[in-house]
């Protein structure tokens, strides 16, 4: 469903990647590990299209629906989070509240509170990432310290969440750093000296 | 809807500040720059806050959420939104100012508002775009008053 062709990606005088090839199936399960600053979340944001490659280019299936939670998510802080969900969702499609209304409901989220975003704490906004990036029925979900903030109530959702979504068909790619041996994991992604190394088991860095 | 609270406010808050004032010249430079004076700076505070505040909800917070846009509609149509974001914002601003100066004062100094215009994009389009900055405001606010009181001291 996807395919890096020789990427590479260089920031002025820091190169991150150096001719990497890598290819994604569908219903892949995926554990993305490696120092901090080795690039995990420049790999999702090129997937996304945030940032281009250097060089190379990625290949995605047609009508490809990508979800993702990248960095610290930014939203329209002086709105609810119903009015940036219904936001996101309407950008390509019809907004369908009830089922969103239930995701809210499984992060202990209420859909419907009038507070601003920004008043919300790190925790919560992590959960509204969380939900925006699989509330369209996306095929493909990418999570960047996916439990970042969360109690502990909310990572066993997650993880639920997680199994479920991938049961139906979904690929997903986690990069974390503890969240290695949480999940029944098809294979890890280990990124060092600017190359993606696809890995059986995972490895201490 | 809050576009609309928004443009209400403006409209009843300078009728009422210039009824005080009571005087088109001090109306006019408090409105686009501060003076030398504690009570028209105040005024002109609440004047600088509340547009800056305009710009920032209209179209500066919708910056804050550009990769969820980017992943779903591209880069392109992101940048269609902004601009489009951008141009409503800033002639709804011109335009809202141009009557209200007309209305109120019966004058209209058009290289005021556009200075003023450009000022406000060009902090706008300045500001950080990330989401841990969160205090775009008052920092746009504090740039604003300085800058404005550098140009009333030492240039106009």
């Amino acid at each position: 469903m996807l395919e890096l062709k020789n990427i590479s990606k260089k920031f002025k005088n820091n190169l991150l990647y150096e001719d990497v090839n890598l290819e994604i199936k569908k219903k892949e399960l995926i554990h993305l590990f490696g120092k901090n600053g080795t690039g995990k979340s420049t790999l999702f944001m090129i997937i996304c299209d945030i940032l281009e490659p250097t060089t190379g280019e990625v290949l995605k299936e047609e009508n490809l629906k990508i979800g993702a939670v990248i960095g610290n998510s930014g939203f329209i802080e002086n709105e609810t989070i119903l009015y940036n969900l219904k936001y996101l969702y309407n950008l390509k499609g019809t907004f369908d509240e009830e089922k969103v209304k239930n995701l809210c409901e499984m992060f202990s989220l209420d859909l419907y509170n009038r507070k601003k975003l920004s008043t919300y704490s790190v925790g919560m906004r992590q959960k509204v990432a969380i939900i925006q990036a699989i509330m369209e029925d996306q095929d493909l979900i990418l999570f960047d310290e996916p439990t970042r903030g969360l109690d502990v109530d909310a990572i066993e959702v997650f993880f639920k969440l997680v199994k479920k979504l991938n049961k139906e068909g979904k690929t997903i790619i986690i990069a974390s750093h503890d969240l290695y041996n949480k999940l029944d994991y098809d294979y890890h992604l280990l990124i060092e000296n600017n190359q993606i190394i696809k890995k059986r088991k995972y490895e201490k860095v | 809807m809050k576009k609309y609270k928004n443009i209400l406010f403006l409209v009843i808050m300078q009728v009422l500040i210039y009824k005080f004032v009571g005087d088109i010249q001090i109306f006019l430079t408090t409105k686009y720059f501060t003076i030398n004076q504690v009570f028209y700076i105040m005024i002109s505070i609440l004047f600088n806050y509340c547009y800056l505040n305009y710009f920032i909800e209209q179209y500066y917070t919708y910056i804050l959420n550009r990769n969820h846009v980017i992943i779903r509609c591209g880069k392109n149509k992101y940048y269609r939104i902004i601009l489009k974001k951008i141009i409503n914002t800033t002639g709804i601003f011109f335009i809202l100012n141009l009557i209200l100066d007309y209305m109120i004062v019966k004058k209209m100094i058009l290289s005021y508002l556009i200075m003023n215009t450009l000022y406000f994009l060009i902090l706008i389009a300045i500001l950080p775009k990330k989401r841990e900055y969160s205090f775009e405001l008052s920092i746009s606010l504090l740039v604003t008053m300085i800058t404005k009181w550098l140009y009333y001291s030492f240039i106009l």
